[in-house]
Formats: C-alpha cells, structure tokens, sequence
C-alpha cells in the first residue's frame, strides 16, 4: 500500500487516542493490525510530537537525591546484569518424551487424537459428522484428562530439571540477533492486565526458523490456572489459524526470561506474532479472548 | 539549606549536579543512548543525570502521590536503558525519545490505577516544591519546533491539543469542555497533530537538526 500511514484516519485517531490517554486491549490489537498495512508505518510518530508537546517549556525540577542514589543503585544492577549478559533464562518446558517419561507416550496418543479431532471436527462443522466427531473428542479430552494428572508432577520435575540445564537462550538470542539475518522485533503490549508493564523482543530466523522471545514486566503467572502461549501469524497460511509457536511460564521473581520459539509448524513468511493468555497447556485454536503482546515484523528494531 | 520535596526531605544539590541536569534536556555534545546500547556503563549514569530531572518533573506532573512519582522514576529509566538499542536519531533527539517513553509508561501506571493521565497539577496544596531549588526553563530544539508549529494551529486545534497533551482531558472531556461534538475533537487533534508534524519535518528540513542541537 502506497499511502502514508497517517492518512488512514482510523490508525490517527488510535494513535493520537494513545498518545493522550492510552487504549484497551481491543484498541491495541487494533491498532496493531491496521499498522500491519503501511511499509513506512511509525510507532512513536504521534507519541513522539505529544512527548515534544509536554516537554515544550516545562520547568524542571530536580531528582530528589535519595531517589537518584536509589536510580543509581539500580543502574549499576543493571550494567553488571548486562556486562555478563546474564539475563536469567527460564527453559520452554518441551513437551515430555515417550521414552523419557512413563505416561508421556499416552499423553501424546491422546494429544495426537486430539488435536487432529479438533482439526476435523472445524473443517467439517456440520450435523452428523459433527456429533460423532463430538463423541471422539469427548473420548479424546477423557483420555487426555486421565493421564494429565499422572504426568502433571513429571512434567514439574522435567520442567525444573530443565531450568537448571537450559542453554544459555539470552546468549543464543543475542549471536542470532547479530548475525544480520534474523528479524528483531519490538513486543507491543495490549492493555490485558497481563501485560501492562511488559516490554521485550523477538529475534526470528526464518530460514532456520529458529527464534527467541525476551520478556521482561509480564505479570507471573500460575502454570495450573493459566499460560502464555505464542501464535504465529503466516502470510502463506490461512490467519485464521495462526501457527502454534509454544506455551511458555513467566516465573515469579524473574525480572526478564528469554524463551524460544517452538513453531509446532513451518512458518512461511510471518506477518505477526501475538502472545495469548490460554488455560494450562496451551489450545490449538485460541479464543484470542486475551492477547498480551503483539510484534510485528514491520516493526523491526 | 534544605529542599522540602512533596513531604519528603531532600538534601541540598551539589553544584555540579546541578550543572548537569541543567544541561539535561538539550545536551547532545556527547549522545548517550547509542553508548548505552553498546554497553557503556558510563553512560547509563549520564543518562541518569542528564535526564533525571526531566522524567522526574513529568511523573510529579502526572502522578499525585510523591512515592509513585518515584516509583515511576525507576520504573521509565529502567525502560530507557532496555530501550536505548531502538533510538533513532534520524527520528528525533534523545530528550524527545527519553520523554515519548516517559509519557507512555506513565500514561500506562494511571490507566492500571483508574485514572485519568495528566490531570493532576502539580500546584495541588501540599505538592509545592519548598526550599530554594531553581527551577531550569530548559530548551529542546524540537520541543521549541513543536511548541512554534502548535501556535500556527487553527484555534480550535490548538485547543483540543493543549487540552489532551497538557491537561491531560481525554476526548471525551474535551468534548464536554468545549461542547465540541465528540467526532470534531477527534478530527481536530489528528489534524493538528499531524500539521504539526509536517511543519517539523518541514523546519527540520530547512534549518538546523531537530536533535538537542
């Protein structure tokens, strides 16, 4: 699309509507779609006259000093964390092998079932078909629920061994962010309560379609109520089933977790990537009720 | 001599801090975002001093209660040195990028407490600054452009504008406020938002950089 960005009245008014006083998070993913549509599209374009706007004649008054030695403290946090590269990295629980794990090989049977049920019962959403596949996936979900609470206490082992010997993912999102070909791209977040605070980035190959998501302010989360989960928008595929990139955890007391990605299927060329709050393992077809966070990739940093 | 700071005691300045946060708002003699995101750790505190003064100033516009002003503090130069890599200085100066951040973080904190961003004056009783702290009317060549562009506004834009970006009304209360309907305010802010921008670009252009020059 040729035009200029701004001459779309309604991304104007969405982003002069968050520049004065912020949006939801319908608002925001919003937003976040229309701006897909210009090459030239500028995120902080219209923050950035509000911001010279505010500032224009404003009396400064100085930091008070107890706040500025606070500042300064957390600045020499910051640079040590950042000299040694020592983002603390939280590892993307894999999902358990059947060789690994005794359970785990019907854990993914069902799974497997599932999600091709689930596959099926979409495409073919009509009378008769509808109701048998119905009574498959019930067969399915009661088999999966059978075998989640046996596997539910290995996977917390797994996941915790896990952490302890997970490669260095921030260090591995940095060589990859530098060697020139991977996409880096800045996370925007919506106004789902979630993600209010939260900031990071993604770096993604698309070639070797390796990627890694660095997350910091996103609100912890309690894996058996809810997780995060990442879709994968693919220009080549139908958008209304973006690809399943993986669930992942923000621990408490994490101050930033890097977290790869594990697209579930070959990504094409990606258009956007969004984080959804999800129930405990994630969905194959997100309700996209709650998205958190959304990058795109024309908005390379 | 002692500074009284929304309740909270102070002690007095040294000159030399002084000196760099009044340079703060305009000092480009020796960027330091691009350092910052090459790692300097020198820089990270120069950005402290060079800009503490103004994130400082905007959270107490924007927030009523001093310990959240601070907190906010923190909370924005933490921000700034994560996102110190996507400054642009083709975009614009380093003040303009430290204050957009600013201003989105803490248009984020009101919007998580309910309320209203920037409506809070920050001549609220028991909000003065006491003591003797200079107040520095510091200068940013395009806040200045910004400023001059907003004045050759249409009246009614510059209205709007200043009510939404320096009082902080929502649409709706500018609306209300001056009984322009709710789709005219809209319009009337995009538009001037975006003349501004062009006469920006325009004086960028034509004179001397838009950076803290």
């Amino acid at each position: 699309m040729s035009a200029h960005f701004l001459e779309d009245e309604r991304l104007s008014d969405l982003l002069v509507q968050r520049a004065v006083e912020g949006l939801d998070s319908a608002a925001s993913a919003e937003l976040a779609e229309r701006a897909q549509r210009y090459r030239d599209y500028d995120d902080d374009a219209v923050d950035r006259i509000a911001a010279a706007l505010s500032i224009s004649g404003l009396e400064v008054e100085p930091m008070p000093t107890h706040l500025r030695d606070r500042l300064e403290a957390k600045a020499n946090d910051w640079s040590t964390e950042q000299a040694g590269q020592s983002a603390r990295v939280v590892a993307f629980p894999e999902t358990p092998k059947a060789a690994d794990i005794s359970g785990g090989f019907r854990w993914l049977a069902a799974a497997s079932v599932l999600v091709g049920v689930l596959g099926w019962y979409q495409a073919f959403d009509n009378g008769a078909e509808r109701d048998r596949l119905a009574t498959e996936l019930d067969g399915a979900k009661k088999t999966l629920a059978d075998t989640l609470d046996s596997l539910e206490s290995q996977q917390a082992l797994v996941a915790s061994l896990q952490i302890q010997r997970a490669p260095d993912f921030g260090q591995r999102m940095s060589v990859l962010a530098g060697g020139g070909r991977a996409r880096v791209i800045a996370w925007t977040h919506t106004e789902d309560p979630a993600a209010l605070g939260a900031r990071g980035e993604l770096v993604w190959d698309n070639d070797t379609q390796e990627g890694y998501m660095r997350f910091s302010g996103l609100a912890p989360n309690n894996p058996e109520e809810l997780q995060y989960q990442l879709w994968i928008f693919d220009e080549t595929r139908d958008d209304r089933h973006p690809v399943d990139g993986g669930v992942f955890d923000m621990p408490a007391g994490e101050s930033e977790v890097v977290v790869p990605i594990r697209a579930k299927l070959p990504v094409g060329k990606p258009v956007l990537f969004a984080i959804t709050v999800e129930r405990p393992g994630g969905v194959v077809v997100s309700s996209r009720e709650r998205i958190a966070l959304l990058a795109k990739p024309n908005q390379e940093i | 001599m002692r500074h009284v700071i929304g309740g909270v005691e102070a002690k007095p300045l040294t000159l030399r801090r002084r000196m760099r946060e009044r340079r703060g708002m305009d000092a480009t003699e020796n960027p330091v975002l691009e350092r910052i995101a090459a790692g300097d750790q020198l820089a990270v505190k120069e950005c402290m001093d060079r800009f503490g003064g103004l994130v400082w100033t905007l959270a107490r516009r924007a927030l009523w209660s001093p310990q959240d002003a601070e907190d906010a503090t923190q909370d924005i130069f933490l921000e700034v040195w994560r996102s110190a890599h996507r400054y642009d200085p083709k975009k614009g100066s380093e003040t303009v990028f430290v204050a957009t951040i600013a201003r989105r973080r803490l248009i984020d904190r009101l919007r998580k407490q309910g309320r209203q961003p920037f409506t809070e004056s920050v001549d609220e009783p028991g909000l003065h600054l006491a003591g003797e702290i200079e107040h520095t009317q510091e200068v940013c060549t395009e806040a200045e452009l910004a400023a001059r562009a907003l004045k050759t506004l249409k009246p009614a834009q510059q209205q709007v504008l200043e009510l939404g970006l320096l009082r902080g009304l929502s649409h709706s209360e500018i609306a209300n406020q001056t009984g322009m309907p709710l789709g005219t305010v809209k319009t009337q802010m995009r538009r001037g938002l975006i003349a501004i921008r062009e006469k920006m670009e325009v004086s960028k252009e034509s004179g001397p950089g838009g950076s803290d020059t």
